[in-house]
């Protein structure tokens, strides 16, 4: 594969310096890396043509989700030929090894469609999860069980790499959170080939502070069965 | 209440979450809810109907009838009035995500 082939997603709600930071953290790849501004109150373009980096910018005029801004993010990319899409966090959590480790397993397996992260595939990992974290996640992962009948070890992971000819049957309609289990769906119903591999997520005290809460999870439980009575 | 009328009320409560779950037409809500005008409508210029249904039916009072058939049009109503924003949400979604595209940047 080409580095060109590979497309870098990162979705941004208000992230200034986490941003360049973790774009420039990424740029030593060389893939291509697209921003998707999902409507933050400064811009993100402005921190990006103010820093020494290179990257494609897109911009939501309102603020619709972190799924829907990977979606136009994805499209976008396809639209631009990438083999490959990997969606990454905009505030250092995920780690930028990682990427090759994923675009790793295509080379391996032709036939795989998507490759996603779990912090739970690995006892040091697991251990760097925050307790509450970790108990909200367990629960998550049955309650995931439940409606998509994938058991998983990581409910709710952002980290994703998908070859483009999966794409097209992994199109997210869920705009915010519950884009993780709308994939875990996807997966199932159009049978898709999966894998997950380690990752070590970076728990900061500033990604901690602006992550979801855990309440947040009763929020995505009832769109979940919002979406089921009434699709 | 006979066999044959829980019958009939079964078929009609179920086709009705059939209605709302699966085969959603903006023409036949507008039916529904001009059958449910003409309910209203009826209830106000001869209310002795709704103590007869009441009764038929095993309802306390023509007053409890009304109250039911009240929270079933606002479930109704609800539901559809739902679905029209989560239709308008989409076509949000679409336009932002066109323009977007279209106007994306490049670093400089």
């Amino acid at each position: 594969m080409k580095k060109s082939d590979v497309y870098i997603i990162i979705p941004s709600y208000n992230e200034g310096e986490e941003l360049i930071k973790t774009i420039k953290g990424l740029s030593a790849l060389g893939y291509n890396i697209v921003v998707v501004d999902d409507c933050s109150t400064f811009p993100a373009i402005d921190f990006i043509n103010n820093s020494d980096i290179k990257c494609h910018c897109l911009r939501h005029l309102i603020n619709l989700g972190q799924g829907a801004a990977l979606q136009t993010g994805t499209e976008y990319a396809l639209k631009n030929k990438a083999k490959y899409v990997v969606h990454f966090d905009a505030d250092g959590q995920h780690p930028v090894e990682a990427i090759d480790q994923a675009l790793s397993k295509f080379e391996v397996d032709e036939n795989l469609d998507i490759v996603m992260g779990s912090r739970f595939l690995n006892a040091e990992h697991t251990s760097s999860v925050p307790k509450k974290r970790r108990f909200v996640l367990k629960v998550a992962r049955l309650i995931n069980y439940l409606f998509t009948g994938l058991l998983l070890t990581d409910a709710h992971n952002g980290f994703r790499v998908i070859s483009a000819k999966a794409i097209p049957k992994l199109v997210l309609t869920q705009n915010r959170m519950s884009h993780a289990t709308e994939v875990l769906n996807l997966v199932k119903k159009n049978k898709l080939n999966f894998i997950e591999i380690p990752i070590h997520v970076t728990y900061t005290d500033y990604s901690m502070e602006k992550g979801q809460s855990a309440f947040n999870s009763i929020n995505i439980l009832f769109e979940l069965i919002i979406k089921k009575i009434i699709p | 209440m006979t066999i044959v009328q829980g019958i009939l009320l079964v078929l009609i409560i179920v086709s009705f979450i059939l209605y709302l779950a699966k085969f959603r037409k903006g023409f036949i809500d507008k039916i529904i809810l001009l059958m449910l005008l003409a309910c209203g409508i009826t209830f106000i210029v001869v209310p002795d109907i709704t103590s007869a249904i009441a009764n038929k039916i095993g309802v306390g009072r023509g007053v409890d009838l009304i109250f039911y058939l009240f929270i079933m049009t606002s479930v109704f109503l609800l539901i559809t009035l739902y679905s029209k924003i989560k239709f308008l949400e989409k076509e949000l979604t679409s336009l932002t995500r066109e323009l977007a595209k279209e106007f994306a940047k490049k670093s400089e």
